[in-house]
């Protein structure tokens, strides 16, 4: 009989006892196969080994975050507001500090421990918006999202730097509402090198499809005003019976929303023509 | 560093030339073998971090969602599917590496295969880890074991390696060709006959001290029974040469079968059950078959010899006619044919159809495939099985079980 392969890999590994280390040593002596297995499997782990310093390059963290946000898909990740204690000493302006009065306020900050991700809700004075601004580590999870507020009914979709213009809320009600973010269930992009808006032809339409068998029916047209592109979607999940969805276009800054019913497009008016468009798509 | 020594008599070895050497002062031998190993040890130690994995691998199967503990688990996978494509590059695989920067396509390559390992389902993270774990019978991982947890990981990780590769770049193992080599190089040693059947379609293989005792009338045996077979003689045998006498040995006691074997499945036998305890990845002990699919492997048994004959009579003969091959030629096909219908009726999986004819036909012959027999012999091989799916779909025993189900209505 054979030691089993746990053995012959403990023992490859140096994690069996000296008796144990020369009944096996014994054994190798005569027996070709478990001779080969211990060769085969020392040759293995050194190479693992040899590759544990390995640098994880760029591209590959870049799946790593898409993979992450592939996994949170659908899911709805919940905000807790955050009270710091300021001491209220912070003064820039020293010289005339009580006429000081920053441009951009901070109205509440709200966070999220799984994923790790920050919610702040902003003004900007000079310009009278409010905004939020989602800060996070990996942009598949800040950028192109929907921010909702259920109990006002309320949804903002993120830009790609992660911001979303506010509109119609009071100050005080800012730190009372429950934020949370609904991360899309399909999500298509399409990148200017492989769409090139100035060059399409009239009303010309082409299918995405994603893994997981989610399927839009894209059209770009041409109006003088501008370009529009019309969505479709034809199947989320393999399914064409999926009722009413949730379909966010964004390009940098800019970002929208609409609802569409099963077979009707959704039209969407392109910003730019020169930037990456993402759809998504929200159940 | 420290030396492995034990008291024992000096011996001869094969382990490794020069393998051994007397120490006159103690009388100890001291395998060379065994330090390397240490140094390997040692050199594992420095670097292996299985406590981390541990910790890594566990923290992540406990909180798929944490982007904190996915990160780690990320790296760990990324350098394990690294390492792993290197040390098969190194057993000699012919990965589909196309970039000017070898580094640079190893990491491509890793960044493919993980895309697919790592993929979700709606509502079900990184459910190709989750479901195997599931199979394995874990699903609380705070309480599991975790030694068992991180054996059984790069165990899927590379089960998954293989079967991406695989769909990609479809190639016979490496070390298939040599293995191969060597087990033929054994049955054709001075111990073993051969002979082939009345239609010159299988060759068998037998111990030639059995040559007059051959029980050609006893049951034939059964691939699933060689294997089993083959599986017991492992175990109880330390070289090649010793497995192959014991597999004729234990079928030479069982006097109600036949004491012969096909050399194609004995080939086979030997070559899984190879793999299963050689190689590191190797297939674990499959479950054993289940009704249904023993009735189809019954029925393809049947099937193969009628199969031939049409193949003999049919597509052979006519190439025969037009001069296109001939006769040992056509013998050589039926051969082949014979050893792919085999393998195709076992559990539909073939290698790929060149390797059936290098198998069969003299080495000098192998270089003239693709300009002179490539059509013949493909059309034989995909008109044959065309024809021997028929006849199995036709069988009204094996009906609406496996690939057999859409069987239209008589």
């Amino acid at each position: 009989m054979h030691p089993s392969q746990e053995i012959l890999r403990k023992f490859v590994v140096g994690k069996l006892d000296e008796s144990a280390i020369l009944e096996i040593s014994d054994h190798l002596v005569e027996c070709e196969f478990c001779q080969e297995y211990c060769d085969n499997y020392r040759s293995y782990t050194q190479i693992i080994d040899e590759s544990a310093g390995t640098e994880i390059p760029a591209r590959a963290m870049e799946l790593a975050n898409r993979l992450y946000a592939e996994a949170l898909s659908g899911k709805i990740i919940f905000f807790r507001p955050y009270n710091p204690k300021i001491d209220g000493s912070l003064s820039i302006a020293a010289d005339n500090a009580d006429q000081f009065k920053p441009d951009v306020i901070n109205l509440g900050t709200f966070f999220s421990e799984d994923p790790e991700l920050v919610l702040r809700v902003m003004r900007n004075c000079s310009k009278g918006i409010d905004y939020l601004q989602l800060i996070g580590k990996n942009p598949e999870l800040t950028s192109n999202v929907l921010i909702q507020i259920p109990e006002m009914n309320r949804e903002f979709v993120t830009d790609h730097d992660g911001k979303a213009i506010l509109t119609g809320l009071a100050d005080a009600t800012v730190l009372e509402l429950k934020w949370q973010i609904k991360m899309p269930d399909a999500s298509f992009s399409l990148k200017p090198l492989i769409y090139n808006p100035e060059t399409v032809e009239y009303a010309k339409d082409f299918i995405l499809e994603t893994d997981r068998h989610d399927k839009i029916k894209i059209t770009f047209e041409g109006k003088t005003e501008g370009k529009q592109i019309n969505i479709k979607i034809l199947e989320l999940e393999g399914k064409s019976n999926f009722g009413v969805v949730r379909v966010a276009v964004s390009q940098k800054e800019n970002a929208h929303v609409k609802t569409a019913k099963e077979s009707e497009a959704v039209a969407f008016y392109l910003d730019r023509l020169d930037a990456e468009i993402k759809i998504r798509l929200f159940l | 560093m420290g030396k492995t020594t034990r008291p024992t008599q000096y011996r001869k070895t094969t382990l490794h030339e020069g393998s051994l050497i007397e120490d006159a002062n103690n009388g100890y031998t001291i395998l060379h073998t065994k330090l390397d190993i240490t140094q390997n040890i040692r050199f594992r130690l420095d670097i292996m971090t299985s406590a981390q994995e541990i910790i890594i691998l566990q923290d992540f199967l406990k909180n798929p969602a944490s982007r904190k503990y996915f990160d780690p688990f990320f790296s760990l996978c990324y350098r394990q599917t690294l390492g792993y494509l290197r040390y098969l590059k190194a057993r000699g695989y012919q990965l589909p590496l196309d970039s000017i920067s070898p580094e640079r396509a190893f990491e491509d390559l890793a960044i493919d295969i993980l895309g697919g390992f790592l993929q979700s389902q709606k509502n079900k993270p990184f459910h190709i880890i989750f479901d195997y774990y599931e199979r394995e019978g874990i699903a609380d991982f705070p309480t599991s074991d975790t030694e068992q947890l991180l054996d059984l990981f790069p165990i899927l990780l590379r089960g998954f390696i293989k079967k991406e590769l695989a769909k990609i770049y479809k190639q016979e193992k490496p070390q298939l060709n040599h293995l191969k080599r060597r087990f033929k190089d054994i049955l054709s040693g001075p111990s073993y006959g051969n002979m082939k059947s009345r239609d010159k379609s299988a060759e068998y293989i037998y111990l030639k001290k059995n040559k007059n005792t051959l029980r050609k009338k006893a049951e034939p045996l059964f691939y699933e029974d060689l294997i089993q077979i083959a599986d017991r003689a492992y175990l109880n045998s330390k070289t090649r040469e010793e497995w192959c006498a014991m597999i004729f040995q234990i079928l030479d006691q069982s006097g109600n079968l036949q004491n012969f074997i096909k050399k194609h499945e004995i080939l086979k036998a030997v070559i899984a059950v190879n793999a299963k305890y050689v190689e590191i990845d190797g297939i674990q002990p499959s479950k054993p078959p289940s009704p249904n699919e023993l009735s189809i492997r019954t029925a393809a048994r049947d099937a193969i010899p009628i199969a031939l004959q049409w193949s003999r009579q049919n597509t052979i003969q006519l190439f025969l006619n037009k001069g296109r091959i001939s006769p040992s030629e056509a013998e050589r096909f039926l051969q082949a044919l014979n050893n792919y219908l085999t393998d195709f009726g076992y559990d539909s999986v073939t290698d790929p159809i060149p390797d059936y004819y290098r198998e069969v036909m003299p080495e000098k012959d192998h270089s003239s495939y693709l300009k002179k027999h490539k059509y013949i012999f493909e059309t034989v091989v995909n008109k044959n099985l065309e024809y021997f799916q028929e006849i199995l779909k036709k069988n009204p025993t094996i009906r609406g079980f496996g690939c057999y189900s859409d069987i239209g209505t008589e």
